[in-house]
């Protein structure tokens, strides 16, 4: 595993148990944590919290990851967030939703949380 | 006028008699004119003669006056008295005492003496009397009036001189007029001859058109009529000929129009008294029917008598009328005439009859009344068609939007699936790595808590499994249903206890009221379960607070049990509440939705009571929240 600093990591699933599992292999790979329950819970704590990397699944309550992440990049200087999107719809689209909402990169569900350290660890080392 | 009647018929013979009565009414009125002319000139030549005696008598007698000489007196009217003509001669003296009186009787004169007293005039007079007799009284003066001379006269010899120049008079003038009359006769022979002549000429003319005859030069007015005669014969040959050319051509044209046309005329009282042959054709009549006839005879009665009068209103004002008329046949069969009425004028301006002539269009008509009604048809059947294809669009369309809608939940089916299926692997596989890679680190409670974590997960990927293969067993007819009599109230009762706990547990208050009547029902107990299972599970998902509450009750006709679950939710919006049991539907179905589910439950629920011949759906919570109802036909017995 790559030694790239620790940083922040906000995570935001209405699912407790995906983010139970996340939070436990990002403080196991050595990062900070902060979660949100929804999309709006999350834009908020971009504000306040200002993570490293905003981990958004996409089928949540109130706001949409897409949308989360599109409000993210619009908010003056939205555009330094590192933003991964994470989807369980399984559909070809949502890659390209994720591109177009600005999303830095995109994870498919199911996922292992071995599977997602890596992504994030390619993400900071950018 | 009256007087041709008298006359002779001969023109000639007629001048002259008229010629001989004018004779012999002017020549007496001449006549006598003459002779008074001739009496009064004798007369006045008389009367100068006698004056002149009685002057020479007067002057001759002055000095016998005066002397009173009256034997010389006597003696001179004795010789005066021989003048012939004198009947008597007296000398007054000037108060009219007869001095001399002298009378001649037949010839003898004689001195009269019984001497009479007469009446002197003033002055000189000369008097006719009745008896044809003048008397004329001469003064005799010498200086002074000393006595007059009458002279009596006899003009009975003028008047029979006067008289017998009359008779000789009229005797030449009666000869005279005889030979006028002979040399009339003898003058007018020739032109009363060609007169006579150009009488048969112009009598034959008109049988012998365009025939001369010779111009007669006798006279100017001869010369005129038979050269007029002669011109009118010309003139009424090139009449003829061309009034026969005409007659030709209408004949032909008669023929043209008899061989095209029906035709007939009627009088001005609309009585016919012409009709062509192809008329008694075509209305199958004969002439003897027609004859004297009016139209009344053809009427069809598809006119009203408003159409007719019009006809007549046009016609009598010497308008043509033209249109299309039905008539009847001998045969009772309708005949279409296009028809034009010519009315023929007088020269008052009143039609005096009416040529009909009309083109049989029957053929035309029927082909007409067939092709409107075929056209009514076509039209019936293109409304018709229309209305098929528009129905047709429409169901097109309602399928077509059916299909995307379906195209839509199926593709959105693939996005919840996925999601369901996906989250709780994505949980199941974190825990297990979890567990695998730090198990040896971790206590044994988190053991514990992650595998339970794993088991719950995988259940919940099989109860969307199950929904699923549910589905695709009701959809191909695979489902097995277990029925057996059973007792509504024991199913409801069972479900409630299965979820009394968990609601305790949120602290919702779940409430189960029943009416006390025997629930007998006929049913796979599992299935209606399983509807009591997915309502309450919702209700457990969106009730936070209150109660939710189950009413169990027999509907008011009897004929079924109603199950009424009614929860204290976010309820479902008016416009939702048909389609939240559409397969694959959620009410939230986007990205954001709260609540997890695969949108299959109520659609199962549905196919499980309609299979039952029952009925589900929902309605508004009181105070809020959603009220979920389903019948169940009462059937007591697994035959029934």
């Amino acid at each position: 595993m790559m030694d790239a600093g620790k940083k922040k990591i906000l995570i935001c699933d209405d699912e407790p148990l995906i983010r139970e599992a996340i939070s436990y292999a990002v403080k196991k790979a050595g990062h900070e944590f902060v979660m949100a329950e929804d999309g709006l819970q999350a834009y908020d704590m971009v504000k306040a919290e200002a993570p490293d990397l905003v981990l958004l699944d996409v089928g949540m309550p109130g706001m949409s990851g897409f949308d989360v992440c599109k409000k993210i990049r619009e908010m003056p200087g939205g555009e330094k967030y590192q933003i991964m999107i994470i989807t369980a719809f399984g559909q070809a689209s949502d890659q390209d939703k994720a591109i177009s909402a600005g999303a830095n990169d995109y994870l498919s569900k199911p996922f292992s949380p071995r599977d997602l350290i890596v992504k994030l660890e390619t993400i900071f080392s950018r | 006028m009256m007087l041709y009647k008298f006359l002779p018929r001969k023109l000639d013979l007629q001048i002259v008699v008229i010629c001989s009565i004018l004779m012999a009414v002017m020549l007496p009125v001449y006549v006598i004119n003459e002779v008074n002319h001739e009496i009064s000139y004798v007369i006045e030549t008389k009367q100068q003669e006698t004056r002149v005696v009685a002057k020479n008598i007067a002057q001759t007698s002055v000095k016998y006056l005066l002397t009173r000489d009256y034997t010389s007196l006597e003696s001179l009217l004795q010789r005066a008295a021989s003048y012939p003509g004198i009947l008597d001669l007296q000398i007054t003296d000037p108060k009219g005492s007869v001095v001399s009186d002298v009378i001649v009787e037949n010839g003898v004169i004689s001195s009269r003496f019984d001497l009479q007293n007469l009446m002197p005039p003033k002055n000189v007079s000369v008097d006719v009397n009745q008896n044809k007799e003048m008397v004329v009284w001469e003064p005799v003066s010498s200086g002074s009036l000393i006595g007059w001379v009458r002279l009596n006269y006899s003009l009975e010899s003028a008047y029979q001189h006067a008289y017998q120049r009359m008779f000789e008079f009229l005797i030449n003038s009666g000869l005279l007029v005889l030979m006028m009359i002979i040399l009339l006769l003898l003058f007018l022979r020739k032109p009363m001859q060609l007169l006579g002549e150009a009488a048969d000429f112009a009598g034959n003319v008109s049988e012998k058109t365009g025939s001369t005859m010779p111009v007669a030069h006798q006279s100017i007015e001869l010369e005129k009529i038979t050269s007029a005669l002669n011109t009118a014969s010309s003139d009424l040959h090139e009449q003829e000929l061309t009034i026969n050319k005409v007659l030709k051509d209408l004949e032909t044209q008669k023929h043209a129009l008899d061989e095209h046309s029906i035709v007939s005329i009627t009088d001005e009282n609309g009585y016919i008294f012409y009709a062509n042959d192809k008329f008694l054709n075509v209305t199958g009549y004969d002439c003897d029917d027609v004859l004297g006839k009016s139209y009344e005879m053809i009427k069809s009665g598809m006119h009203t008598d408003g159409f007719f009068k019009n006809i007549w209103d046009a016609v009598r004002q010497g308008k043509i009328w033209k249109g299309e008329i039905c008539n009847l046949n001998k045969a009772g069969q309708m005949i279409w005439l296009n028809t034009s009425i010519i009315p023929f004028m007088n020269e008052a301006g009143t039609p005096y009859q009416f040529v009909e002539i009309s083109t049989d269009i029957t053929e035309k008509k029927q082909a007409e009344t067939e092709l409107e009604q075929k056209n009514k048809i076509l039209k019936e059947l293109t409304e018709h068609l229309e209305d098929i294809v528009q129905q047709r669009t429409a169901e097109l369309e309602k399928v077509n939007e059916e299909l995307v809608y379906l195209n839509n939940v199926k593709s959105e089916f693939v996005s919840v699936v996925s999601h369901e299926l996906r989250t709780p692997l994505t949980s199941i596989k974190s825990f297990a790595e979890i567990l695998h890679d730090d198990i040896d680190e971790m206590d044994t409670e988190s053991r514990k808590r992650y595998l339970s974590i794993i088991n719950d997960e995988a259940d919940r990927l099989g109860r969307l499994i199950n929904d699923v293969l549910d589905l695709q067993k009701i959809d191909s007819g695979m489902m097995s249903w277990n029925n057996e009599e059973s007792n509504l109230k024991d199913v409801v009762g069972n479900s409630f206890n299965l979820f009394k706990p968990a609601f305790d547990n949120k602290g919702v208050e779940l409430i189960l009221n029943s009416e006390d009547v025997q629930y007998d029902v006929v049913i796979d107990t599992d299935r209606i379960k399983q509807v009591l299972s997915n309502i309450l599970s919702n209700a457990l998902k969106f009730t936070h607070e209150g109660q939710v509450v189950i009413d169990l009750s027999k509907t008011e006709d009897e004929k079924y049990f109603q199950v009424a679950i009614t929860d204290n939710g976010i309820g479902i919006p008016e416009n939702e509440m048909e389609r939240v049991f559409k397969r694959f539907h959620q009410v939230d179905s986007s990205e954001t939705r709260k609540h997890g589910g695969s949108g299959l439950g109520l659609n199962i629920c549905k196919e499980i009571i309609e299979h039952y011949n029952g009925k589900i759906w929902v309605e508004q919570g009181l105070p809020k929240g959603s009220c979920f109802k389903f019948n169940i036909p009462v059937v007591s017995t697994l035959g029934a």
